[in-house]
């Protein structure tokens, strides 16, 4: 009789184990499926914020470039019509806001406002037909309209890659990995609505001269 | 045949969607001249594309002109980028295409020219070359209605630059380059071969058969060339190439 209580006790521990052993593998499995969805997402969310990161360093670069081509205007235009102080200043003025914004939403503004100073420079140039059929001023230009529609092109390109990244932010089970490693989503860069088109260089007048 | 109604009605709603948010024309096939608007006469087409052709076999770089009605009212320099990448003009890796594209229905003065490069091309034609391009060479000729010569000169100013860049000197690729490059039993093999063919077939089936036999080789054995293998005058085009958004545009 001993002898058989011993086996049942022995048994009834091992039931134990097993009931303890049943939950744990259990979490096991849980955690590793947690990981195998997990680090897979957590990888998708590195990759995306680096290819943001990188257009976002194409669009900055083009707004460089057109601070570094206002002053050349500037002078170019000071040149030929000295008296138009107002839009000269507007000009420089934009151009120093640019240099001062730090994020996306002020970099954006303050372009908005430089297309904005342009595009009365080009009404303005139509009163100086010697400043308008001036190489120097005209390649400049040329220059300045390529930069925006690189600009154009970069933050169309950064903007698709936000979005991309955005997605994965927030949608399950991206938004527990980015809250865990604290990913936040990516600001747009947007331009104030009705100021989406560039001024545009229209040369034709002066080409027929 | 109320079956056959449904699916052309279904055949038509999807043409028709398909058309709404088709953006770009369909390039068309084995040419870097696409002139849909019909405004350039056929030599010079031929002569434009064959130094196109040239170009692209020496240096990869890829010179297209593109011709159409309207652009609907989108901004040219905008819409010359995104054709240049939705047809992938110009080398994938070199990204560098040149696409000159005019438009001629919008009226005159309302008019688009427009050159647009890929980002491996903006060093040599910067957007004030372009732009001086577009004064000198497109606009004199082409506001007096001389569109073939507009277009001759512009392509000349660049096919120019774009061979000064690469340091080519505008020769065709020669077939005699590639035959050195075979070895020399392969060569005897297909000279036994075309005999064979010659011997059993009769007279003048004869050089028929070794034209095709010869044209056949470079084909079967042409990813080892390059592109240039192929007898039936490889088109190189789209290369897959992209743009950043370089280049000028003018009203004309």
């Amino acid at each position: 009789m001993q002898h058989i209580r011993g086996i049942r006790k022995e048994s009834k521990e091992a039931v134990k184990l097993k009931k303890v052993l049943g939950p744990v593998a259990i979490i096991i499995i849980i955690l590793g499926v947690c990981a195998l969805l997990f680090i897979p997402k957590y990888n998708s969310l590195v990759t995306a914020e680096e290819n943001v990161d990188s257009k976002w360093a194409q669009v900055e670069n083009q707004l460089q470039r057109r601070y570094d081509l206002i002053p050349n205007l500037v002078e170019s235009v000071k040149g030929y019509a000295k008296h138009e102080q107002e839009v000269i200043a507007s000009i420089t003025e934009a151009r120093a806001q640019l240099g001062n914004a730090q994020t996306p939403e002020q970099q954006a503004i303050a372009n908005d406002a430089l297309n904005g100073a342009l595009s009365r420079l080009l009404v303005v140039v139509e009163n100086y037909p010697n400043l308008k059929a001036d190489a120097n001023f005209r390649q400049l230009m040329d220059e300045l309209a390529g930069t925006e529609n690189r600009l154009a092109v970069a933050r169309e390109d950064y903007n698709n890659e936000v979005q991309g990244f955005n997605k994965i932010v927030k949608r399950f089970p991206g938004n527990i990995v980015a809250s865990m490693f604290s990913f936040e989503q990516k600001e747009y860069f947007k331009a104030a609505a009705g100021a989406e088109k560039a001024p545009a260089v229209d040369f034709s007048d002066s080409g027929k001269q | 045949m109320k079956r056959l109604t449904v699916i052309i009605a279904c055949f038509m709603f999807f043409v028709i969607v398909n058309n709404a948010y088709a953006q770009f024309p369909t390039p068309m096939k084995n040419t870097y001249i696409h002139d849909f608007a019909n405004v350039l006469s056929t030599p010079v087409k031929e002569e434009l594309n064959s130094y196109s052709e040239q170009l692209d076999k020496g240096t990869g770089a890829e010179i297209m002109i593109v011709t159409v009605d309207s652009i609907h009212g989108q901004e040219a320099k905008m819409y010359a980028t995104q054709l240049i990448r939705a047809w992938g003009i110009g080398d994938a890796q070199k990204n560098n295409g040149v696409l000159l594209l005019a438009t001629f229905g919008q009226g005159q003065g309302k008019n688009d020219v427009v050159i647009a490069v890929g980002q491996g091309l903006e060093g040599a034609l910067p957007d004030g070359k372009l732009g001086r391009i577009l004064d000198s060479a497109f606009y004199p000729s082409a506001s007096n209605g001389e569109i073939d010569q507009a277009f001759q000169a512009t392509y000349t100013a660049l096919y120019q630059t774009v061979a000064q860049e690469y340091h080519w000197e505008g020769q065709m690729p020669t077939q005699t380059v590639e035959d050195e490059s075979m070895p020399t039993w392969m060569f005897v093999l297909i000279v036994i071969l075309v005999l064979v063919v010659i011997i059993f077939s009769n007279g003048g089936g004869g050089p028929r058969s070794r034209g095709r036999g010869r044209g056949g080789y470079p084909g079967g054995f042409g990813g080892g060339f390059g592109r240039g293998g192929s007898g039936s005058g490889g088109f190189g085009g789209f290369g897959g190439g992209s743009s950043a958004g370089g280049g000028a545009s003018r009203k004309w």
